[in-house]
């Protein structure tokens, strides 16, 4: 006796649709005998389209690559650039570069707890359908991200494909009153992003412990943004320019975007990833409310994602402030001494949703001749899937499809895959035999 | 006096780049330039992180975007009565939250607009990066612009 459901959504692409998924899944008996996540968005080449082009023009470029993260591909960007070129942009621009990073976990991370995943944990099918209930967490939300949106619009001169970074540090520095007058923002919402800790750890979020393994930068006494140590819960320990060794991308039929696999298994990177792998990086105010959560760290439930993102969301705050109270004007707020140099380097930072690798080499005119990008999304594809397979066993094959389903999309939103498998749109294909 | 929000909603590609043309338009214009603070004209890169704020801060929007509806390429849509849902664009917006969405979370949270018109143009079926316009979204791209200077006048005029 066989029993076959399918539903199925077309979603089809224009330019704002920042990628589609879909989820395949083959039940027999008690048993799952097949599960893909599918991304069908169409490859969009821009490792072969960076080909040829000036050093100068990448970090503009490449910050196309994402309309909700773009601060993370001109960092890694412009790191493994500079690291050809032999630029060392100096304290200031470094510290600059961490606050420009800081803007980008505020308006993400923000955009996916309230937006994206709330709905999930209290009941909801919407945003509009939970802030009639909860308006004051949304307003919350919407406020902490727009001080992200106003952070990378300090550095970036707009807060949607910023324009202010480039190789050597910024085009432009900002003026201290402005500075003044975003610290005085960025320490009155630290009540609020606190509570947003408080609330999101008093979610009542599946409980759902699964093995895996944690990868994230590592650095020898800050919270990990723009440099450091690729290690994972697993004993590695490398400097990035070693990845290809342990890291392996591969093609998989169902999916435009490149599996990545940590020495042929499955990892996660990302928030959670972090916070495991790195709280005693974070300052005392965040340790204490760490502590608070009530959750043992490191955390092996997937689902504590969104509390480590709300983590971040305090840390970035405090790590803005730290630097901003201390803002000075450069007499220069980057290098112009650039001389073209052939070689290869590499560029590793920490995007919102986890470790974003570059690699370009370079010719003498100081053109793109290779370009290699491995966002974090390729490097949680696996994961996801593995969590998947662990995620409807640990539920139950013979709940009924709508739960399936709904667990399913909440298990893949849980990784702010980027993006639109993050949707409500989740086309699940589901056989049963 | 209230503050009109003029929003042109799109990308750098082909025909979706029709409500950043519209925008582009209206900030060459001497006559909406003469309102000052009053008009904003902006152009929104993403409805996601920067629609929201936009619409929350304007007492009256007016919002230009390309749209696939079942017209021609070039067809032009306006609509101004909020109380009915926007047509349901999901399926092309990112992170499924679209205009309709965004409207209403505004709506719900106690900061929508007192009114929100609405242009759409009809996009061709071809958007690929490195292709230009068409001609007939161009060419509604003037008329648009050419409205809604229209609906900026009259507004003022009974203020």
């Amino acid at each position: 006796m066989s029993e076959e459901r399918r539903i199925a959504i077309n979603v089809p692409a224009l330019a704002r649709v920042e990628g589609e998924g879909a989820l395949e899944v083959l039940i027999e008996a008690d048993r799952i005998v097949d599960l893909k996540l599918r991304i069908y968005e169409p490859p969009r080449l821009f490792e072969k389209l960076l080909e040829g082009r000036d050093y100068a023009e990448v970090p503009d470029l490449v910050a196309r690559i994402c309309g909700i993260c773009p601060v993370a591909y001109q960092m890694s960007a412009v790191h493994a650039l500079e690291s050809i070129l032999a630029i060392d942009p100096g304290p200031w621009v470094r510290g600059m570069r961490r606050v420009f990073y800081c803007g980008e976990w505020l308006e993400s991370h923000s955009l996916h707890i309230h937006l994206l995943a709330a709905p999930d944990f209290l009941g909801f099918d919407s945003i509009t359908a939970m802030a009639k209930v909860h308006p004051e967490e949304v307003r919350r939300g919407l406020r902490l991200q727009a001080l992200g949106n106003e952070l990378i619009k300090l550095c970036g001169a707009r807060s949607v494909h910023p324009i202010g970074a480039r190789v050597g540090g910024f085009h432009h520095a900002p003026a201290v009153e402005e500075v003044s007058a975003l610290c005085v923002r960025l320490r009155a919402a630290l009540p609020e992003a606190a509570d947003l800790v408080r609330w999101t750890a008093g979610l009542d979020l599946p409980d759902e412990v699964q093995g895996f393994t944690c990868v994230s930068l590592r650095h020898p006494v800050e919270y990990p943004m723009n440099e450091g140590r690729i290690i994972s819960d697993q004993g590695l320990d490398i400097d990035i320019a070693e990845f290809e060794n342990r890291f392996k991308e591969h093609q998989v039929p169902h999916s435009t975007a490149l599996h990545c696999l940590l020495d042929d298994k499955p990892y996660l990177v990302g928030p959670l990833a972090r916070v495991n792998l790195n709280r005693d990086r974070l300052p005392d105010a965040v340790t204490v409310l760490l502590a608070e959560t009530g959750i043992r760290w490191p955390s092996a439930n997937m689902f504590h994602s969104i509390v480590a993102r709300a983590v971040e969301i305090y840390y970035a705050l405090w790590e803005a402030l730290r630097i901003l109270e201390n803002y000075h004007l450069p007499d220069f707020p980057g290098t112009d001494c650039v001389t073209p140099t052939a070689g290869v380097g590499y560029g590793c930072t920490e995007a919102p949703r986890g470790l974003l690798w570059h690699r370009y080499e370079l010719n003498e005119r100081g053109e793109v001749v290779t370009a290699r990008i491995v966002p974090p999304t390729s490097q949680n594809q696996a994961r996801i899937e593995e969590n998947l397979q662990q995620a409807l066993l640990a539920v139950g094959l013979d709940q009924d499809q709508d739960k399936l389903r709904f667990h399913c999309e909440q298990v893949i939103r849980n990784y702010d895959p980027c993006i639109s498998c993050a949707t409500h749109f989740l086309d699940l294909r589901l056989q049963r035999r | 006096m209230p503050r009109l929000t003029i929003i042109g909603i799109g990308s750098p590609f082909a025909d979706d780049r029709a409500g950043w043309n519209v925008v582009e338009t209206l900030l060459a214009s001497k006559q909406v330039a003469a309102y000052g603070e009053h008009v904003v004209v902006t152009i929104c890169r993403s409805p996601v992180s920067e629609l929201l704020s936009l619409l929350m801060n304007a007492d009256i929007a007016i919002v230009v975007d390309a749209v696939r509806y079942c017209g021609s390429p070039g067809t032009i849509y306006r609509l101004t009565d909020i109380d009915s849902p926007l047509p349901a664009t999901k399926v092309l917006s990112s992170h499924g939250i679209d205009l309709s969405t965004m409207c209403t979370l505004a709506e719900t949270l106690g900061h929508s607009p007192e009114m929100i018109i609405f242009y759409g143009i009809e996009a061709g079926p071809d958007n690929a990066p490195g292709l230009a316009m068409c001609q007939s979204v161009g060419r509604a791209v003037d008329r648009v612009a050419e409205d809604i200077r229209r609906d900026v006048a009259n507004h003022f005029q009974y203020e």
